[in-house]
C-alpha cells in the first residue's frame, strides 16, 4: 500500500485524488455543522457583544464565566440540572428494566405495550409536551380532575418548584422511557435461557436468580442506559420551555434553559455560550466517566 | 442417591404431543442412556425431570416422591448442559459456590466442598478463571464439578459433549464414566450418539418421536434388538438390513435377496411362512467375503487402520462389511459374501419387530 | 405640540393631556387646537407632488436606478393581505424601476427574526417592529430616524402615546401601524345572572371602575355561579394575549395592575411617580420601581383574581367569547368581531380600569427602516405609501382594527357618534406607552415570568424584588 503511494503511475494517482474527494462532502458538512457551530461557540464564550445586533465586538477575557459564576440563576440551574440526571436515572431506569422484564415475559398485551412506548418515544417532544401541560392544567386539567372526582386536593404539578421539576421529569420519562427499555429488551434477549434454568437448578429463588444472574449480565446495558439517560436528562429543554418556562421562580430552569434564556431573551450571547461551554465540559465529563466505567468493565470478566 | 420413576408421561405443546406415554424406572445409581435421533423427545423428557418442563400427564417419581409441581429448585437435581451455562460474570470458585450458597451452607463449608470438587476433577488451578478463559474442555468438567459439589440426587447430562471435538469427547467420555464408577451417583443422559451410550451407560432406552422403542443394557441392545430401527440405530457401522422372501430351500427356508440370490438359510430359531417378506440384519462385523454365496459388487473401501470397510452393492442394495486388517479389494470388485445364518436377525418388514 | 422628550415623559405633559381628553368638548378643542392643520390638506395625504401619493413623504426625490426594496412584516389573513399588496402594485406602477420583495412571517417568530436579521449584517429594508423597542432601535442605530423623512404633521398626527413611546431623543423611529389599547369588556348576560350592577358604561378614560370596584365585583359574580354549581364560568377571562394565560405579555396587558396604582403627577422621587415610570430616567434601574410598595399592592390586586379563582391559573381559550367569562380587556378587536359576526351575548364596554389613575397600555406594531439599508430614501417612500390616508382606510377596512392617525379616526363617523369606538378613542389618547430602556426586552422577558409566578401564588413582594434586581443586572450590560 505504501509503495502504491509512491509509484508514479498515472492510474494510482487519479485514485489518491480520487479518494479524498469522495470523503469531502462529508467532511465539509461536518465541518459546517458540527465543527464550526462548536469552535464559533468556544469563541463567543470570550467575546463582549453589542447588546442591540448581537454582533461581537472585542475579546472578554473569563469576563462571561465570571459573570454567569456570580449569577445565583446559573449556580441554581447547574444544581437543578444535577436534580433533574438524578431523578431521570431514578425514575427511568428502573422503569425501563421493569418494562423490559415484562415485555421480555412475552404475556398477553406485551406487543401492544410495546408499540405504545414506542409510539411515545416516537412522538414529538413538542406535542408530548403539549399534550401533558394540559393534563397538568391547575384545576381544570384531567391530572386535578381526577384528583377531585376522587375527593383529593388538586396539586400544584407545574406551580410549585418540587413539584414542577418531578412533573418536567416524569414527563420526560413517560416520553423516554422506550429507548433505555429497548437497550434493557436487547440485554435480556442476549443472556441465554440455560443461565436461568441453571440457576433454577442451583436452588435459587427468582429473585436471586434476577439479582445474581440476570442484573450481573446486564451491567453493560445498565452503565449504557443510566449514560443515555444522563445525558439525555442533561439536554432536557422542550418540557421546560413548554411547562414551565423556567418557573415558578426559576426552580425548573437548568443549564440549558438558561442558556437560552441568556441568548435569547436577555441577548447577552456571550454569557449564553460561557454556560453552553460549560454544560460541554460536564457532559465531556460524564462521557469520559462513562468510557472508563465500561473499560473496566471489560476487563473485569464479561462475556 | 435416589432412584427416579416416569409413569405414563405424557407432554404436549398445544396440539402437537412430544412424549406419548414414557414409563423408566431409573435404578439409585444407575447410569441410564436416553438415545434416539434428534425430535425423539430424550431433551424434552430430561427437562421435564429437571421441572424445567412442566407435565402434561402422568408422573415423575423421585427418591418415592411425586415432584409433578415441584419447581425447579426444590428438586435438588443437578444439571450438565449441553452448552455448559457457566455464569459468565462469575469465577469458576463462584460457579461451584453458587449452589451451595443458594443453599445457605457457611462459607468455610463451601470452601471445603469446592476443594474437594476441584479436586476430583483436577480444577484446582483454574478457581480463579473466567469462564471465557477457559477452552471448551475446561469449562466442560466445571459444568460437572458446578455438579458434583452439590452432591444432587440425580444427575442429568443434556447432550454434554456434542460442544467438543472429537479426541476431547473420547476423553470426556472415559471421564465421566469413571466419575460415576467413583461417586456411585444416579445418572441421566442424553445422546444423541449411540457410541456415547454404549459405551457409558448402564442401561440405554432407546426414543423415537415420543415413544420408548426399547430399554435394555448397551449388549443386549446390540445383541437382540427389539425391531429394526434399534438394529440400525444402536452399532457402527451400522447393522446391514437386506430385504428378502423366504423360500423353501433344500436344507430348510432361505432367505431370497431381490435378484434371486439365496443370502442365507433362515436360522432354525424363526419361524416364518415360505412366501413372506423379512428385513434380514446382518452386522457389518458378520458379513464376510468368501468363496461362494451371493455375489456383490465393491463400491468403496475404506482403510481405516486395524480394519477395513467395505461397501458393495447386493441387488441393488447396500451392504457394509467390516474387514479385518488390509484388504486388497478396488472399487468395482466382484465379491461373494459369507455370513453365520446364527447371527442373522430376522425383523417382519412390515412392523419392523423381531422374529 | 413639538415637544421635546424630556417634558413627553414629564407630568405636566400628561397633565395637559388627560385635561384634553375630560369631555367631548375638549375632544373637539383638541383636534381644533393647532388651527391652520384643520384646514390644511390632510396630513397623510399629499396628491400630486410625487409620482404617486407619498402622503407624508417629504424626503429627497426618489433614484431612477433600478432597485430591490424588502420588506419583512407579519402574516395577515388573504383578505387583509390583500390591500397591501394592491399598494405594492399601484406603487410599482408609479416607480417601475423599484422592485418589492415581500417576506411574511407569523406574528411570534417575528421579534426574533428582526434581531436575527440585524444580527447577520443583511435586514431587509423595511421591517415591522414594535414602538415598545424605539429605544433599542435608537441605541443600537438599527433604525433611521424618521424625521427628515416624514413631514411633521404626519407624526403629530399619531395618537400621543404612540408618537411619544417611538420617539426617542426627538427622533421618531418607528410609525405606529395601527391602535389597541384595551379597556374592559363584560358580558351582561352573566353580570344580571349573577345579579351584579355592571360597570360604567361611559366614553372617558378615567370613568371606569377601580381595581378594588372590579374585584368586589368578580368575587361577587364568581360566588354566585359556584354556589349554582356553575363551575365553567370565572369572573376575568384568561389572557389571550402572547404565550397566553397569566404573565403573557407584561408591556400591553399585565403592567396595567402596577401601574395604575403610581402617578405620573406626584414627585419625581415619589415611589407613586417611581411605581408609573416603571424604571429609572436613564432606563436602567428597575429596583424601586418596579418593586414599590403600590407595585407590590397592584400585583397583590392581580394575584387576588387567581388566589380567589375569579381568573383561571391555566390557559382557556377564548373564554370570554366562548361567554365563560364575566369580563376581558381588549382593543376595539372583539367589538369589530361581535358587530361583523354576530354576539353570543349581551356585551358592553367600560374604560380601563383605575389604581390612583385610569391606565391603559398602549403598544403597536411599528414598522421602521433599516438603518443599513442602501435605498433609504427609497424605503421610507414606500413606507410612507403604505401609510398614505387612502391605503390605510383600505387596511383599517380590511383588518377593522383602530387607525393609530388621529385625523384617520376622526373622518370615521362611527368615533362620532358610536360609545364603543368613542371610547377607544379616548383610552387610545389617554393610554400610556412602555417605560422606555434599552433593555424593555430583557426587562419584560424577566417580567412575564414572575407575573406568572405571581399568578400562581408565590410571595408577591419578594417575586418582584428578585424580578427587579434581575433586570438591573441584566441592563449593566446597556451601559
Amino acid at each position: 500500500m505504501l509503495r502504491g503511494l509512491r509509484t508514479p503511475d498515472p492510474t494510482r494517482r487519479t485514485e489518491n485524488y480520487f479518494g479524498p474527494a469522495m470523503v469531502l462532502p462529508a467532511l465539509l458538512g461536518l465541518g459546517l455543522f458540527q465543527f464550526y457551530p462548536l469552535v464559533s461557540a468556544v469563541l463567543n464564550s470570550f467575546r463582549t457583544f453589542n447588546a442591540f445586533t448581537k454582533r461581537p465586538t472585542g475579546w472578554a477575557g473569563w469576563n462571561n464565566f465570571i459573570e454567569i459564576f456570580a449569577d445565583d440563576v446559573f449556580r441554581n440551574a447547574v444544581l437543578i440540572t444535577l436534580i433533574y440526571i438524578v431523578l431521570m436515572i431514578a425514575i427511568v431506569v428502573p422503569m425501563a428494566l421493569g418494562l423490559a422484564i415484562l415485555i421480555d415475559k412475552r404475556m398477553r398485551g406485551t406487543a401492544l405495550a410495546r408499540a405504545a412506548i414506542l409510539g411515545a418515544l416516537a412522538s414529538s417532544e413538542a406535542v408530548a409536551a403539549l399534550i401533558w401541560n394540559q393534563l397538568y392544567e391547575p384545576g381544570t386539567g384531567l391530572f386535578d380532575a381526577i384528583l377531585k372526582s376522587m375527593g383529593l386536593p388538586e396539586q400544584p404539578f407545574l406551580v410549585s418548584g418540587p413539584h414542577a421539576i418531578v412533573s418536567i421529569v416524569v414527563m420526560t420519562a413517560w416520553k423516554d422511557v422506550g429507548l433505555p427499555m429497548l437497550i434493557f429488551l436487547g440485554g435480556l434477549q442476549a443472556i441465554s435461557p440455560q443461565l436461568i434454568e441453571a440457576a433454577a437448578l442451583d436452588g435459587a429463588s427468582s429473585w436471586r436468580i434476577f439479582r445474581r444472574i440476570t442484573l450481573p449480565l446486564l451491567r453493560p446495558s445498565l452503565i449504557l442506559a443510566i449514560f443515555m439517560v444522563t445525558v439525555a436528562a442533561a439536554r432536557l429543554f422542550t418540557p421546560i420551555i413548554l411547562l414551565t418556562q423556567g418557573g415558578p421562580d426559576g426552580q425548573t430552569t437548568n443549564v440549558p434553559f438558561y442558556s437560552y434564556a441568556q441568548a435569547f431573551e436577555f441577548s447577552s450571547p456571550g454569557t449564553a455560550s460561557a454556560s453552553v461551554m460549560f454544560m460541554m465540559v460536564i457532559l465531556v465529563g460524564i462521557t469520559a466517566l462513562q468510557a472508563f466505567v465500561i473499560r473496566d468493565s471489560n476487563d473485569g470478566g464479561r462475556r | 442417591m435416589a432412584n427416579v420413576n416416569v409413569r405414563k408421561l405424557v407432554k404436549s405443546f398445544g396440539d402437537a404431543t412430544v412424549l406419548r406415554g414414557i414409563d423408566v424406572d431409573v435404578r439409585d445409581g444407575e447410569f441410564l442412556s436416553l438415545v434416539g435421533p434428534s425430535g425423539c423427545g430424550k431433551s424434552t423428557l430430561l427437562r421435564m425431570i429437571a421441572g424445567l418442563e412442566p407435565i402434561s400427564a402422568g408422573d415423575i417419581v423421585i427418591d418415592g416422591k411425586v415432584v409433578n409441581g415441584l419447581a425447579a429448585k426444590d428438586r435438588d437435581i443437578a444439571m450438565v448442559f449441553q452448552n455448559y451455562a457457566l455464569y459468565p460474570h462469575m469465577t469458576v470458585r463462584e460457579n461451584m459456590s453458587f449452589a451451595l450458597e443458594m443453599r445457605g451452607l457457611s462459607k468455610a463449608e463451601i470452601a471445603a466442598s469446592v476443594a474437594s470438587a476441584a479436586a476430583i476433577l483436577g480444577l484446582e488451578a483454574l478457581l480463579d478463571r473466567y469462564p471465557r478463559q477457559m477452552s471448551g474442555g475446561q469449562q466442560q468438567r466445571v459444568a460437572m464439578g458446578r455438579a458434583i459439589v452439590r452432591d444432587p440426587k440425580v444427575f442429568l447430562f443434556d447432550e454434554p459433549l456434542s460442544n467438543l471435538d472429537a479426541k476431547l469427547r473420547v476423553q470426556m467420555r472415559t471421564e465421566i464414566k469413571d466419575l460415576h464408577a467413583r461417586l456411585g451417583s444416579t445418572i441421566i443422559y442424553v445422546t444423541h450418539d449411540q457410541l456415547e451410550a454404549m459405551t457409558m451407560a448402564d442401561r440405554i432406552v432407546v426414543m423415537r418421536a415420543g415413544v420408548i422403542e426399547q430399554i435394555g443394557t448397551p449388549l443386549d441392545l446390540y445383541d437382540r434388538p427389539g425391531n429394526s430401527f434399534v438394529g440400525s440405530f444402536i452399532g457402527s457401522p451400522a447393522m446391514n438390513l437386506v430385504r428378502c422372501t423366504v423360500a423353501g430351500g433344500d436344507t430348510g427356508p432361505v432367505c431370497v435377496t431381490a435378484g434371486n440370490q439365496i443370502l442365507a438359510r433362515l436360522p432354525v430359531t424363526k419361524q416364518v411362512a415360505a412366501g413372506a417378506t423379512v428385513d434380514v440384519g446382518i452386522r457389518p462385523e458378520d458379513l464376510e467375503v468368501g468363496a461362494s454365496g451371493p455375489h456383490a459388487q465393491v463400491v468403496v473401501v475404506e482403510p481405516t487402520g486395524p480394519e477395513t470397510q467395505v461397501t458393495a452393492s447386493l441387488d441393488g442394495q447396500i451392504v457394509r462389511l467390516v474387514v479385518k486388517g488390509r484388504s486388497s479389494l478396488n472399487r468395482g470388485d466382484k465379491i461373494s459374501l459369507r455370513t453365520d445364518s446364527e447371527k442373522l436377525h430376522i425383523f417382519d418388514a412390515e412392523t419392523g419387530t423381531r422374529i | 405640540m413639538n415637544r421635546t422628550p424630556s417634558t413627553a415623559r414629564s407630568g405636566t405633559f400628561i397633565a395637559s393631556r388627560r385635561s384634553v381628553l375630560l369631555g367631548g368638548a375638549s375632544l373637539i378643542a383638541a383636534v381644533a387646537a393647532p388651527g391652520s392643520r384643520v384646514l390644511a390638506a390632510s396630513p397623510g395625504s399629499n396628491p400630486g407632488k410625487y409620482k404617486a401619493d407619498l402622503g407624508g413623504y417629504i424626503g429627497p426625490k426618489l433614484s431612477d436606478a433600478p432597485m430591490t426594496l424588502r420588506v419583512l412584516r407579519q402574516e395577515f389573513s388573504p383578505e387583509i393581505n390583500a390591500p397591501i399588496r394592491a399598494a405594492y402594485t399601484a406603487f410599482k406602477e408609479a416607480y417601475p424601476n423599484i422592485t418589492i420583495e415581500e417576506e411574511r412571517i407569523p406574528y411570534g417568530d417575528l421579534a426574533k427574526k428582526v434581531q436575527l436579521y440585524v444580527a447577520s449584517g443583511s435586514a431587509p429594508d423595511i421591517m415591522m417592529g414594535s414602538t415598545e423597542l424605539a429605544p433599542v432601535y435608537s441605541a443600537g442605530k438599527i433604525a433611521v430616524p424618521l424625521n427628515d423623512y416624514f413631514s411633521q404633521d404626519f407624526i403629530q398626527d399619531i395618537y400621543a402615546p404612540l408618537r411619544e413611546s417611538a420617539t426617542i431623543d426627538g427622533k421618531v423611529m418607528c410609525l405606529a401601524w395601527e391602535s389597541n389599547s384595551s379597556f374592559l369588556y363584560f358580558n351582561r348576560d352573566i353580570f344580571k345572572r349573577a345579579g351584579v350592577a355592571t360597570p360604567p358604561e361611559v366614553i372617558e378614560m378615567e370613568g371606569g371602575w377601580t381595581a378594588d370596584q372590579y374585584i368586589n365585583a368578580l368575587r361577587a359574580i364568581t360566588e354566585k355561579a359556584r354556589k349554582s354549581g356553575d363551575q365553567a364560568t370565572f369572573g376575568l377571562a384568561s389572557s389571550r394575549f402572547g404565550n397566553r394565560g397569566p404573565g403573557s405579555n407584561y408591556s400591553q396587558l399585565e403592567s396595567m395592575w402596577v401601574r395604575m396604582m403610581g402617578d405620573p403627577r406626584a414627585p419625581k422621587d415619589s415611589t407613586a411617580y417611581k411605581t408609573f415610570a416603571g424604571i429609572s430616567e436613564n432606563g436602567q434601574i428597575a429596583t424601586g420601581y418596579l418593586d414599590t410598595p403600590e407595585a407590590i399592592k397592584g400585583m397583590t390586586n392581580y394575584q387576588t383574581l387567581f388566589k380567589e379563582d375569579l381568573s383561571p391559573k391555566g390557559i382557556v381559550a377564548d373564554q370570554y367569547k366562548g361567554g365563560v367569562a364575566a369580563t376581558d380587556f381588549s382593543s376595539m378587536a372583539f367589538a369589530n368581531t361581535f358587530r361583523s359576526q354576530g354576539a353570543p351575548f349581551d356585551w358592553g364596554v367600560s374604560p380601563p380600569l383605575r389604581g390612583a389613575i385610569g391606565f391603559a397600555s398602549n403598544v403597536a406594531d411599528a414598522p421602521f427602516i433599516y438603518s443599513g439599508s442602501p435605498h433609504i430614501p427609497e424605503a421610507a417612500a414606500l413606507l410612507a405609501f403604505l401609510l398614505n390616508d387612502t391605503n390605510r382606510r383600505a387596511f383599517y377596512a380590511a383588518r377593522g382594527s383602530m387607525p393609530s392617525r388621529q385625523s384617520l379616526t376622526n373622518e370615521m363617523p362611527e368615533y362620532k357618534s358610536d360609545p364603543v369606538n368613542m371610547l377607544a378613542a379616548n383610552v387610545a389618547a389617554g393610554a400610556y406607552g412602555p417605560p422606555k430602556s434599552v433593555g424593555w426586552l430583557d426587562y419584560v422577558n424577566a417580567v412575564n415570568p414572575a407575573v406568572k409566578d405571581i399568578a400562581l401564588g408565590v410571595d408577591v413582594a419578594d417575586r418582584l424584588h428578585t424580578a427587579a434586581r434581575q433586570v438591573d443586572r441584566l441592563l449593566v450590560k446597556y451601559r
